[in-house]
């Protein structure tokens, strides 16, 4: 039991060690600086800053709000897209070239986000680009526009996890379903959608959690200060300017460590919030 | 066993401890090495193949490394850095505000009887100096903004630069009638809305707000942002509107500028750093400034401090950093400087020439002008919120908004007075 244990010990230590050092360490020290000012202990003095301030709560608030609606349009057309084109690609009515359609639609996962970033841009460049409207320079359409570039890269991501899913349901069942006379459609939301339920709500989980955490592609194209007139301002690139400053603004560690604080909460409420009342629901189909 | 676990100990230790040794020798052989911070990554190449080498060929046992941040990420970076102690040994220093708090929290060091300084008027150090007059950087450059106008267009719808405002609109109407150009191509990016500030209402303002007086009352809240001299800034920027380019809003810098380097705008706002990309040899390329409203006005120019080098307290080479410094005084060092980077304007007394004939012509618009230094970036730049943010993003909404220059002046002012006291009472 003793040699066993040490052996279990011998392989998980290297990974322990690396999410404690690299995850619930820095974690763990953001929350304890957030509660600091100048090296001094002031107690909840920063957070209170945070949502009393006229202009830091306001941009605060309207980043929460911005970054509901990245996470409601990421959520309303990636996975209805990612389940649409998994079920294409394991109905058997795509005869040729599966493994093709399915490698170019994973490949933008691949990319830097930078690139595609850049790629984009250039494509919807009034200058250069195919569209003649400025659509990065509207309020109305430039944050729906940052979330589809990013529903564009990371399709292949709810496909791969949908499409080995789909994959895995047992041909039997399909086929006595077929014998019984269910046509595709029915055997699709009847049979197949109950058993990659369970799926689906861990996609729309992720997505809950890398929209809240979204700071890449925004900063990539439109910097420390989204525009226009912080219309693409998210959780992520507040913490950012408030962390390490933006132009003549500057850094506040402390400021920044609390505002990292509150997101992390609100990502931890969100995904044991869903845990708790949905996911236990979507009970695993037994065969 | 034992012996291949022993020698495998003694290979990983070989292996760890002979390149540190390495390390270690060479930091002691080599000489002094001075870093410096900068946010001008453009010069890059003129000072690794230019300035370095003729400093170093001059003083043996001094490297001297280049290392600059991109200019949106340099300020807060360089804070970032100064409170880690790992910045650089010479700074590169923004003008007035920025500077002054980092001379506030002691990151430079004073630069009181630095041989050479008296090459420099007091006004010149002024951007850099603190509140008793004591200097911290050695001005380098200073800047200014501008329109550059394309002349074979100009020639064919037969044009000339305007003087006045009336005038400016009038080529700009014609430009737009002709229908085959942009009239005026500008930045008009979220990310690049500090062009509207510095090339925009500090371009056009200063005849309007009386240059530096109008700086003073605003610094002092005798006057606020929506008086009359003020919102008559604001406005002059705004009637630039209907003469950008469609997709104003998406035109980031470069692609302002690229508009106008391929023919497709008549006019670009710029300025003299970017000579040499704007204007290269043979092209056909001239310039105008802020335009008056009355003809016969005498015009005001904005000359910018662009930048200074200073020496960071926490360095360990101070004594070289400042004999650096010293040379960054000289003549030698300006008339390089000005002939490298034209458009960059020495601030020292020495008597430069200026090869580059659009770098002298912008120089000749200070030429029977009152020469004025820009708003706001003193006092109000000093902390979060700032001029520079607050106002940068208010001038982007006006100018790609329905947004009028009384709501934006009135905007800007009611910020202002939630954070900045001496305006606290102008509510």
């Amino acid at each position: 039991m003793g040699k066993r244990h040490r052996k279990l010990l011998l392989f998980t230590t290297p990974a322990l060690a690396f999410f404690l050092a690299f995850a619930v360490f820095p974690l763990i020290g953001t929350i304890y600086i957030s509660f600091y000012r100048e090296s001094k202990f002031v107690g909840l003095a920063n957070f209170k800053f945070l949502f009393t301030d006229e202009t830091l709560s306001s941009r605060f608030f309207s980043a929460f709000l911005h970054n509901c609606e990245f996470f409601i349009i990421a959520a309303a057309v990636q996975l209805p897209l990612a389940l649409l084109m998994a079920a294409l690609l394991t109905s058997g009515r795509v005869r040729r070239m599966t493994g093709f359609y399915r490698t170019i639609l994973f490949i933008p996962s691949t990319l830097s986000v930078v690139i595609v970033g850049f790629i984009w841009r250039l494509i919807i460049s009034p200058l250069w680009g195919i569209v003649d409207y400025p659509l990065l320079g509207e309020k109305a359409t430039a944050l729906p526009t940052i979330t589809l570039m990013s529903v564009w890269q990371y399709l292949g991501i709810p496909l791969v996890f949908l499409y080995s899913a789909l994959l895995a349901i047992p041909s039997n069942i399909i086929e006595a379903a077929r014998v019984d006379g269910a046509s595709d459609f029915r055997i699709f939301f009847r049979i197949k959608m109950p058993l990659i339920a369970p799926q689906i709500g861990i996609i729309t989980i992720l997505t809950f959690i890398w929209t809240f955490n979204g700071f890449d592609i925004i900063f990539a194209l439109n910097g420390g200060m989204p525009g226009p007139d912080f219309s693409t301002d998210v959780l992520g690139t507040l913490f950012y300017r408030t962390f390490f400053g933006w132009g003549a603004d500057q850094g506040d560690q402390n400021l920044g460590a609390a505002t990292a604080t509150v997101i992390f909460l609100i990502i931890l409420l969100g995904t044991a919030g869903y845990f708790a009342t949905i996911q236990r629901r979507l009970k695993v189909s037994q065969l | 066993m034992k012996i291949r676990k022993a020698s495998l100990v003694f290979a990983i230790g070989i292996s760890l401890i002979v390149p540190a040794s390495v390390l270690a020798t060479s930091a002691v052989a080599a000489t002094t090495t001075l870093t410096i911070e900068s946010w001008r990554g453009d010069d890059s190449v003129y000072w690794k193949n230019t300035l370095i080498p003729m400093y170093e060929k001059a003083n043996p046992g001094v490297k001297i490394v280049w290392a600059p941040s991109t200019s949106n990420e340099y300020d807060s970076a360089l804070s970032l850095r100064f409170k880690g102690k790992t910045a650089g040994d010479v700074i590169m220093c923004r003008p007035y505000g920025t500077t002054k708090t980092f001379i506030k929290n002691k990151n430079l060091i004073p630069l009181t009887g630095l041989p050479g300084l008296t090459n420099f008027t007091t006004q010149s150090m002024q951007s850099w100096s603190d509140a008793s007059g004591v200097p911290y950087c050695v001005p380098s450059a200073s800047v200014g903004a501008g329109f550059y106008y394309n002349k074979d267009i100009f020639k064919k719808l037969n044009l000339t630069p305007p003087k006045t405002q009336a005038e400016f609109i009038a080529v700009l109407e014609a430009i737009k009638k002709d229908g085959k150009y942009t009239p005026l191509a500008a930045a008009g990016t979220s990310a690049d809305s500090w062009a509207l500030d510095q090339m925009g209402l500090e371009l056009v303002g200063p005849y309007y707000w009386k240059g530096d007086a109008g700086g003073v009352a605003l610094d002092n809240g005798t006057r606020k942002a929506t008086d009359p001299e003020y919102l008559a800034a604001f406005s002059a920027l705004a009637s630039w509107k209907p003469y950008l380019p469609k997709t104003f809003s998406t035109m980031g810098y470069t692609d302002a500028e690229q508009l106008f380097i391929l023919g497709r705008a008549a006019i670009l706002v710029e300025g003299s750093w970017s000579v040499k990309e704007i204007a290269p040899p043979g092209k056909n390329v001239g310039i105008f400034g802020a335009p008056v409203a009355k003809a016969g006005d005498k015009p005001y120019v904005q000359v910018l401090a662009d930048h200074g080098f200073g020496v960071n307290s926490a360095s360990k080479n101070q004594a070289a950093a400042k004999k650096l410094l010293t040379w960054f005084t000289t003549k030698e060092f300006a008339q390089a400087y000005a002939t490298g980077l034209p458009g960059f304007f020495p601030l020292s007394k020495d008597k430069i020439t200026i090869d580059n004939p659009m770098a002298q012509a912008w120089l000749n618009l200070r030429d029977g002008a009152i020469v004025t230094a820009p708003i706001g970036m003193d006092k109000m730049n000093t902390g979060t919120p700032n001029f520079f943010s607050v106002m940068t993003n208010i001038l982007n909404v006006m100018m790609t908004t329905k947004k009028t220059p009384a709501e934006a002046a009135a905007d800007f002012q009611k910020s202002l007075s939630s954070w900045y006291p001496p305006q606290a009472k102008n509510k």
